[in-house]
């Protein structure tokens, strides 16, 4: 069951992050708020060999974090959605997104 | 034994180095303690001490578990009243060295044995990697994730791209140091790299290939930290450390490392630049990270990275990483942080055999490492020079 990247949001300074952490890295604070981080665009790519290896993407969020996923299909320079699949981070192109390149 | 600090003021220095050498099939009984004790009795042979010499214990190794720093003291019968370990991988070696020279010239200690080494065969090695930290095993695991390599694969295509820097450019780092490794008798992979051969290796992570990524071996390595009165012949003196951790949250895309903002402190300390280093060892776990601390530590005369790979390292064979590196050396778990410190010495003590850069005087080595969500979080750096 996947559901779109919600992503950590700190309560005084409003910087978002990913993964989750204790403490604000620029402010210090310590209580969070939830938003949205299920948008972004995939900035590298990489193919590991091997049966039914992945391929991962570096991407960067819409809302600031620079995240690690799964991205099948997923090229570098598209426009992608995050989503959380079992605890693990996929990042699926946006349709029209892709044969841009 | 005196027990309380004493003797305030001393000038602490590296007598000596030693490397248990490095194997891919380390034969049945050379387990982790066996290689640590090895390394521990090489270095203070060299340095002209024993064991009885000894009151300080530094330990860098991921497969010493259950024991800990003070179980090796038993097992080496040693002992001590300064006592330290170290989990912090690839950048172990810098920090417990300015731990070590600071404790010496306080007079806390007057003889350290710094160690760090590992074997970890394949199947300690796989559950060193998944459960590296909590990020690895909660973040990367759930993504099919084996190791760091896909995390370089992306940076190296990073810094490539932002650089002009093809397969080529980045493959002199481990076909320069395979020449090196060809006259290390110590270095797992000794025999000439052609960059077809490079070029044409199996992809890994693309574009990683085989000859990107570290071979694992069993092996430990050793340093004395001692009083300069106690040492005898060519000494190693620090001149600056140099340590930035966590710098940039995981967030930043490293085409400038921690090692750019680190270095101006580092040179301004030592009181040189780098223009004036005979040697440099930079922690290779991926050839670009070589390019990435060789420019941020101000290596690269002009920032001109094709011209340095292509011609200072690959045609002139300037001396970086001169054991050949972990690239073609081989990557001991934790000892990869002291392997280039050892290294280091052995140049500056002229003890480098056949590949002992002439005149060696001034070197800079750092340690690097501990993945945490997308690249390493802790740069150390420190500048050695030759005492004569
Ligand atoms: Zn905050």
């Amino acid at each position: 069951m996947s559901t779109p990247l919600r992503i950590p949001i700190c309560d005084r300074c409003a910087l978002a992050l990913w993964p989750p952490r204790t403490l604000c890295p620029r402010c210090g604070g310590g209580a969070w708020r939830e938003g949205d981080g299920s948008r972004g665009r995939a900035e590298q790519t990489t193919d590991l060999t091997g049966d039914g290896a992945p391929r991962l993407a570096t991407v960067r969020l819409d809302a600031g974090p620079v995240v690690i996923a799964r991205a099948p299909g997923v090229a570098a320079g598209d426009r992608v959605t995050l989503s959380l699949d079992a605890g693990a981070l996929q990042a699926d192109p946006d349709p029209g997104s892709h044969d841009r390149g | 034994m005196r027990t309380t600090a004493g003797g305030a003021d001393g000038e602490a220095v590296i007598a000596a180095a030693y490397e248990a050498r490095y194997e891919r099939h380390p034969a049945a009984g050379r387990d982790t303690t066996a290689l640590l004790a090895e390394a521990f009795a090489g270095a203070l042979e060299e340095a002209g001490l024993t064991a009885a010499d000894v009151d300080g214990l530094g330990v860098a190794s991921f497969s010493l578990q259950p024991d800990h720093a003070i179980d090796l003291c038993w097992r080496l019968g040693i002992t001590v009243r300064w006592l330290m370990e170290d989990p912090h991988g690839g950048a172990s070696a810098v920090n417990l060295l300015q731990h070590a020279v600071r404790a010496v010239e306080a007079g806390d200690a007057e003889t350290i044995v710094l160690l760090a080494g590992d074997h970890l065969d394949r199947a300690a090695f796989a559950r060193l990697v998944r459960q590296y930290n909590r990020a690895t095993a909660e973040q990367l695991v759930p993504l099919g994730y084996p190791g760091p390599n896909a995390l370089f694969a992306m940076l190296t295509t990073r810094y490539g791209e932002a650089h002009g820097l093809d397969r080529e450019d980045l493959g002199c780092v481990p076909v320069a140091q395979r020449a090196w490794a060809g006259r290390n008798p110590g270095a797992v992979y000794r025999a000439p790299l052609s960059f077809e051969e490079y070029l044409a290796a199996p992809p890994v992570a693309t574009p990683l290939t085989r000859y990107d990524c570290v071979p694992v071996v069993a092996g430990a390595d050793a340093i004395v930290v001692t009083r300069r009165e106690r040492a005898a012949g060519p000494t190693v003196r620090v001149r600056a450390i140099a340590q930035l951790h966590n710098d940039d949250q995981q967030q930043d895309d490293r085409l400038r490392s921690g090692f750019a903002t680190l270095a101006p402190d580092l040179w301004r300390t030592a009181g040189v630049g780098p223009e004036d280093v005979d040697a440099a060892y930079v922690y290779d776990d991926y050839p670009v990270m070589a390019v990435v601390q060789a420019a941020d530590l101000g290596l690269v005369p002009g920032g001109d990275l094709r011209r340095w790979l292509r011609r200072t390292l690959v045609e002139e064979a300037w001396p970086l990483n001169t054991s050949g590196g972990q690239l073609s050396a081989g990557q001991a778990g934790a000892a990869a942080g002291l392997h280039g410190v050892v290294e280091a010495v052995q140049q500056l003590r002229g003890r480098a055999g056949e590949r002992q850069v002439p005149a060696c005087e001034l070197a800079v080595v750092t340690g690097y490492g501990m993945v945490l969500y997308r690249h390493g979080a802790c740069h150390g750096a420190a500048v050695l020079e030759r005492l004569s």
